[in-house]
């Protein structure tokens, strides 16, 4: 019988550290313990803890405290697997129709154990690869067909090759673990609950392109990942897996970790690069390539933590079984991080080439309180949202940069009726502003002036010519920045625009906003039929807007009220309505 | 280096392999716009600019960040790759917060260099001053008297203690060379007659003179100059000075034909038979009627027939006491001149209030200095008369209402308030109108006046222009006539060589956003104005009321100029892509960043407001200087150069090498002349070697008037404070042999201590 106990960063944060309390009351003294596993992907149930008993049968528990914590043990020591907490049916579904390679270690490893990883097959990719030798290891790559999984979505064999084609005695391996989209937190899970895969990955790519040195470029903002990779590096060096000449193989290898202090271009790998040098990180461009030119000027192999953990799997399984998985151009697994309006949010890992749709609805069970969905925003503030009937777009690169938004690296929020497309869009926008780096001018200024526009749109103060300036900033824009970041930052904008104009309009011409969110273009207004007179609502009025005789309907005063919604929080007979339009 | 074959729009070039794709194309002589790029250093790609597009890759490209290899197919324009360069450049406008010209500049309606012969008059250089100053205006003795310089409402001074006194710093240089006269292009054998020897006949002439044209001028009076002889009193511009512009004008070859009147000696027909072009310019000669009863009254006249009268030397009588109707110049002309023809009792009426009076503040002043009376708020009723002859003016009172369309309050009747001013004379300076039947062969616009296009000046006959008072709107100030008379003479030389009108200037970039409090912190000086006669004798007589600046006053009074426009209008690298680009078209706004300006170091004067985010400065002092005294600060829109710690440049790690300085584009980074102003004009170049040390480098020369100004090494690796400051300032010294020694003669220097040890002075200056 064995105890996992979720304890990745979302897991602490939900009350982890309580239930593990109660979880060792009981199991305190018997031949029982609990096992800190990473984050299995099931974030909508945090606290999670799962039971696997000697046959090998798993049982999931969610949304424990100390007390059902306490009570689950118990039971489960009676040889009883009660009901409360007990992951219903629906919410099992999250898991059909994953495929798991990435995430396979996540909630099942311990991340600070490298015995846990090594007894669950750690590392034979790498003895492995070892005795393949370089070239082998590329083809290998190769024929799987893997591609970089940050974003871009470059063919990994070709920048691993181009990396060794490169001659020099000082080589590196960088892993990009700077995730900085908003809404996105796969790599973080990965780093947190199976670091030793994407470590491995790297040792592998070391052995491939001839480097000797790993380095980690990882946000600061994650120190639970910091730490269990710190740890993970230790035990390796620990088991004599690094250093020099490895296993008498003649390789030698060994990891560095540094962090990044949340720049959000810092993830762009010429950024990342500047800042690994102690500069300031600002893309520079390509070419020379950092495969020719990277760190300290010596080749560099850049792969982001998803790409790296899908190594060890495809040395293991074989390229081909990897290419087995997906579409013509995309194969494999992609990770995405689920948040939004959906029931069941966290981490999904599906084979490429699955429709968003199954995603939505399959897996994530739908949208809360069975509302209307109204599009998905993939790849955060460089992608695009994708409009509700395009939904069966099938998951690859190519089907969805055909929509104007990008694969990313897998951040997917998922948007309802509620809404407002202009204001998410200028949300992306005030991000990527602020996050330019300030080298060139379409983004510095551009995305500036296209976030003036857009605040001025949801302040009912836009003008007929804004849609037609904002798609000639963006398109602009898009064609003269230098780097990744600049050229997707008006894609928030652009496919917004292109699939909910009528949204820009209403907001621009009617001075409406239809999701009834931009607070300057609704009106609160109290159904005199529905308000019974109990004056809470102006009681709970910050500004004093709402006045009446009690048992008497009240009324909004429409240039008091600041529309803070205090007052529908407050009314107990749903008489306060909002309505889009400002009241004349 | 290895030679390739390159395909540059289609044109097969030679291309070196070392060398970026933009280098590349800029050595074939093809352009592509660029702003951040310095071969010297390593491409940063940051403007965006330098966009091609190469065969056989689907997305653009930053040629200065591309190398070049055999057979490469590049093409440098396309129509995205022209709109994103578009683009760029509106956003770069967008968020360039500089003044390209003075705020003078602008609103002067001759567009004189204000800041430029202000600048000379500062370093006392009034010559070079006069010769600014007469490229634009021809008559600035006259303008240097009776001009009501809207320039200095304009003077950023104001925000301070007081503008400039621009008007009269013009009225020194002019009478400073009375005698300077530029010189023309040779006679181009085309003939233009001009009709009217006003202001705008007179600058119609002079500009046209400049441009090889044989000049006839026709004037009704037996004297030239117009408004300016007969409408302005001599107290204010003496008529000799008046003379003297014209005799000017007269020596540059124009002929004045005296007594001849437009419908009565000639026609516009008969001198279009015998002219390639003619210029109208007779102006406006009727005094606008009370519009009451009794206006026909002996003793009832026109403000401006009064003037004439007496420029005329015609003796007037107007009694003991005169009334005079009107708030604007002409009316305070009139009751000065009317003190002056011994008036007893003055008295001016106004309908409005004396804020709302449209004549010049300093003149109020100075006429009540001389004893008139201002009757404020009450209009004429009619005029009361006695035996067909005036015997006083009866006189509604008024209050101010609602603001009218030109935001002045309109006054209303206060029903029932009347009085009556008892007085022998009464002048009505209500305005002039034009005496159309005069001009009765061209199109009138309604008011009467001649119909002009704004622009071009061409009025309904073919070949003939006009401008000046006589056109459209009517009258207004001399310097407006004179602008006129420029204008219509730039048009008429586009008409007679057939090429298209040009616009009056180029496009130039402006801080909108500027705000007062950039300021802070500039040494206040109050406005030195010049001393005025005592109204006590000056009331007696028609003698001139202003003095004119000593050559110290003018010189203290010129240095208070801020210096608006920008040092490097005349080599900036942006303005003339903005123009190419046309950035004001989009019009792309929104917030800008307000910086004060560093004027910490003695030889650079930073001023971020103007920077473009290129990076050149920082990556020279980092790569060039290897100073890493400058970096990026901030993150976003807010990024901005500065020195470590944000200390001013004076306090910072900067060994002045002046690389920063050499490589910025716009004028965010200018150098400091040891001048008391740096004077902006065209300047021209020359090679020189510098004898500084024994590297010998060898250096671009840049002068204005003959002084240097800018020295600038022609290997930016060779940047040093010596060479690019301290041979500037070597120059500028009085010292001869230092100045023989920089420019040239090695041999004469060497035996020459004192030069050797004035040398090391300021190198231990710059040390």
């Amino acid at each position: 019988m064995r105890f996992l106990l979720g304890f990745g960063s979302c897991g602490i944060a939900s009350g982890a550290d309580s239930v593990l309390e109660g979880l060792n009351e009981v199991l305190e003294n018997t031949e029982y313990s609990v096992e800190k596993v990473g984050c299995n992907g099931l974030c909508f149930n945090e606290p999670i803890v799962e039971i696997i008993d000697d046959d090998g049968n798993s049982t999931l528990y969610g949304r424990l405290n100390k007390e059902s914590g306490k009570h689950l043990a118990e039971c489960v020591l009676k040889g009883e697997l009660p009901e409360e907490n007990k992951f219903t049916q629906e919410e099992l579904n999250f898991l059909n129709s994953q495929k798991r390679i990435v995430l396979s270690g996540c909630g099942k490893v311990n991340p600070e154990s490298i015995e846990s990883y090594i007894s669950a097959g750690g590392y034979n990719a790498f003895k492995k690869a070892l005795n393949m030798g370089s070239d082998k290891i590329i083809e290998e790559i190769k024929i799987s067909g893997l591609r970089g999984r940050g974003g871009a979505g470059f063919p990994t064999h070709f920048k691993w090759q181009s990396a060794k084609n490169s001659v020099s005695d000082e080589k590196y391996v960088v892993c990009n673990a700077d995730e900085g989209d908003p809404g996105a937190f796969m790599d973080r899970a990965v780093l947190e609950g199976d670091p030793h895969r994407v470590l491995e990955g790297m040792m592998i790519a070391g052995i491939a392109i001839g480097a000797s040195q790993g380095i980690i470029y990882v946000r600061a903002e994650y120190p639970l990942a910091v730490k269990r990779l710190q740890l993970a590096i230790n035990e390796l060096r620990e088991k004599k897996l690094l250093g020099e000449n490895i296993l008498n193989s003649g390789f030698s290898f060994d990891f560095s970790i540094m962090m990044g202090a949340g720049a959000f271009v810092c993830g762009e790998e010429t950024a990342l690069l500047a800042s690994l040098g102690g500069n300031r990180g600002m893309p520079v461009t390509k070419p020379p390539f950092p495969a020719q030119k990277g760190f300290r000027k010596q080749p560099t192999n850049i792969n982001n933590v998803e790409t790296f953990a899908n190594v060890s799997w495809i040395i293991e399984n074989g390229g081909s079984a990897f290419s087995a998985m997906g579409t013509e151009n995309s194969k494999g697994t992609k990770v995405f991080a689920l948040a939004g309006r959906v029931k069941r949010g966290g981490l999904v890992e599906v084979p490429m080439g699955i429709t968003i749709e199954k995603i939505v609805f399959d897996i994530c069970g739908g949208i809360i309180n069975d509302a209307d969905v109204k599009a998905v925003q993939m790849g955060g503030p460089s992608g695009g949202c994708i409009p509700k009937d395009m939904l069966d777009t099938p998951i690859d690169y190519e089907s969805i940069a055909k929509t104007g938004a990008i694969m990313g690296s897998g951040g997917m929020v998922v948007m309802d009726e509620n809404t407002c497309m202009v204001d998410m869009a200028k949300f992306f926008m005030d991000f990527t502003s602020k996050e330019s780096c300030g080298k060139c001018v379409p983004c510095r200024i551009g995305t500036t002036r296209m976030l003036e526009i857009l605040e001025r749109i949801v302040n009912g103060e836009g003008v007929e010519s804004d849609i037609d300036t904002l798609t000639e900033l963006g398109e602009s824009i898009k064609v003269g920045t230098l780097c990744g970041l600049g050229n997707s930052a008006p894609n928030p904008v652009l496919t917004t625009i292109k699939y909910f104009k009528d949204e820009y309009s209403a907001h621009i011409n009617e001075k409406k906003c239809p999701a009834k969110k931009c607070s300057a273009l609704i009106s609160y207004n109290i159904d005199a039929e529905l308000c019974k007179g109990c004056s809470l609502c102006s009681k709970k009025c910050p500004n004093n807007a709402i006045s009446g005789e009690i048992k008497k309907p009240f009324m909004i005063n429409a240039e008091l009220c600041i529309r803070c919604g205090q007052c529908i929080a407050g009314c107990k007979f749903g008489a306060i309505k909002i309505e889009s339009g400002v009241m004349q | 280096m290895s030679i390739v074959n390159i395909f540059i729009n289609e044109k097969e070039c030679k291309a070196d392999t070392e060398k970026t794709l933009l280098d590349n194309i800029l050595d074939n002589g093809i352009n592509l716009p660029h702003l951040c790029h310095n071969k010297e250093i390593e491409s940063y790609g940051g403007c965006g600019l330098c966009l091609v597009m190469v065969e056989g890759i689907n997305k653009p490209l930053r040629a200065c960040s591309t190398t070049v290899t055999e057979g490469m197919k590049v093409t440098t324009s396309t129509p995205a790759l022209e709109k994103s360069r578009k683009v760029s450049l509106s956003l770069i406008l967008s968020d360039h917060s500089g003044d390209c010209k003075a705020p003078c500049f602008k609103v002067c309606p001759t567009h004189q260099d204000i800041q430029g012969y202000v600048g000379l008059i500062a370093n006392g250089e009034t010559e070079e001053a006069i010769k600014i100053i007469k490229k634009d205006n021809p008559l600035p003795r006259s303008t240097g008297r009776v001009c009501p310089h809207p320039c200095e409402e304009a003077c950023r001074r104001n925000h301070l203690e007081g503008a400039v006194s621009i008007c009269s710093l013009k009225r020194f240089a002019g009478d400073e060379y009375a005698d300077y006269i530029p010189e023309c292009e040779s006679k181009n054998g085309k003939k233009v007659a001009v009709v009217g020897g006003g202001p705008a006949g007179l600058s119609c002439a002079y500009f046209l003179l400049l441009k090889g044209y044989c000049v006839d001028v026709f004037e009704a009076e037996e004297k030239a100059g117009g408004m300016l002889r007969f409408g302005i009193p001599a107290y204010r511009l003496p008529k000799d000075v008046l003379d003297k512009e014209i005799e000017n004008i007269e020596k540059m070859g124009a002929t004045f034909y005296y007594n001849k009147r437009l419908g009565r000696d000639f026609t516009v027909d008969s001198l279009k038979a015998e002219y390639d072009a003619v210029f109208i310019a007779t102006g406006a000669w009727k005094s606008s009627s009370l519009r009451c009863e009794g206006d026909d009254a002996d003793g009832v006249i026109g403000g401006i027939d009064l003037l004439y009268k007496v420029a005329n030397g015609e003796n007037v009588d107007l009694g003991k006491s005169v009334a005079v109707v009107g708030g604007g110049n002409t009316a305070i002309d009139a009751v000065r001149t009317a003190v002056r023809s011994g008036a007893e009792n003055v008295t001016l009426i106004y309908r409005r209030t004396e804020s709302e009076m449209p004549a010049e503040k300093d003149e109020i002043k100075d006429a009540k200095e001389e004893g008139v009376n201002f009757k404020f708020l009450v209009a004429p009723l009619n005029v009361e008369v006695e035996n067909g002859k005036v015997k006083g003016i009866k006189l509604q009172k008024m209050e101010l209402g609602e603001p009218d369309s030109s935001g002045r309050r309109s006054p209303k009747a206060i029903e029932g308030e009347t009085e009556i001013l008892y007085c022998d004379t009464i002048i009505s300076a209500i305005g002039q109108q034009v005496i159309s039947d005069d001009v009765k062969e061209l199109e009138l616009t309604k008011k009467g006046t001649v119909a002009v296009d704004e622009n071009s000046f061409k009025t309904s006959i073919d070949g003939v222009f006009a401008a000046g008072d006589v056109i459209n709107k009517g009258p207004d100030i001399a310097v407006r006539a004179i602008a006129g008379g420029k204008n219509a003479a730039r048009s008429i030389d586009c008409y007679l060589n057939g090429i298209e009108l040009t616009p009056e200037l180029p496009k130039y970039a402006e801080n909108k956003a500027f705000s007062p409090e950039t300021l802070e912190g500039t040494e206040k000086i109050s406005r030195a104005s010049v001393k005025l006669e005592n109204p006590d004798v000056r009331k007696n007589n028609f003698n001139e009321v202003a003095s004119v600046f000593t050559k110290a006053e003018a010189m203290k009074e010129a240095s208070r100029c801020l210096e608006c426009g920008c040092a490097s209008v005349y080599d900036c690298q942006l303005l003339p892509l903005m123009r190419e680009y046309d950035s004001w078209e989009m019009n792309i706004s929104g917030k800008t960043r307000q910086y004060k300006k560093d004027k910490s170091h003695p030889f650079i004067v930073r001023d971020n407001n103007k920077c473009i985010l290129c990076g050149l400065c920082v990556r020279v002092c980092n790569e060039i200087s290897h100073t890493e005294n400058l970096g990026l600060f901030g993150r976003g829109f807010g990024t901005i150069p500065m020195s470590a710690f944000d200390l001013p440049l004076a306090e910072s790690n900067c060994v002045s090498c002046g690389a920063c300085v050499n490589t910025c584009p716009t004028g965010a980074l200018t150098s400091r002349t040891p001048t008391a102003k740096n004077i902006v004009l065209p300047y021209l170049e020359s090679k020189v070697t510098c004898k500084g040390c024994e590297n010998a480098c060898e250096f671009t020369k840049r002068t204005v008037n003959g002084k240097t100004v800018k020295m600038m090494p022609d290997d930016l690796r060779k940047s040093c404070s010596l060479g690019v400051f301290g041979l500037v300032a070597v120059e500028n010294s009085k010292d001869e042999s230092l100045i023989s020694y920089v420019t040239g003669d090695l041999r004469a220097f060497k035996g020459d201590k004192k030069a050797v040890d004035s040398l090391k002075n300021i190198e231990k200056l710059l040390k």
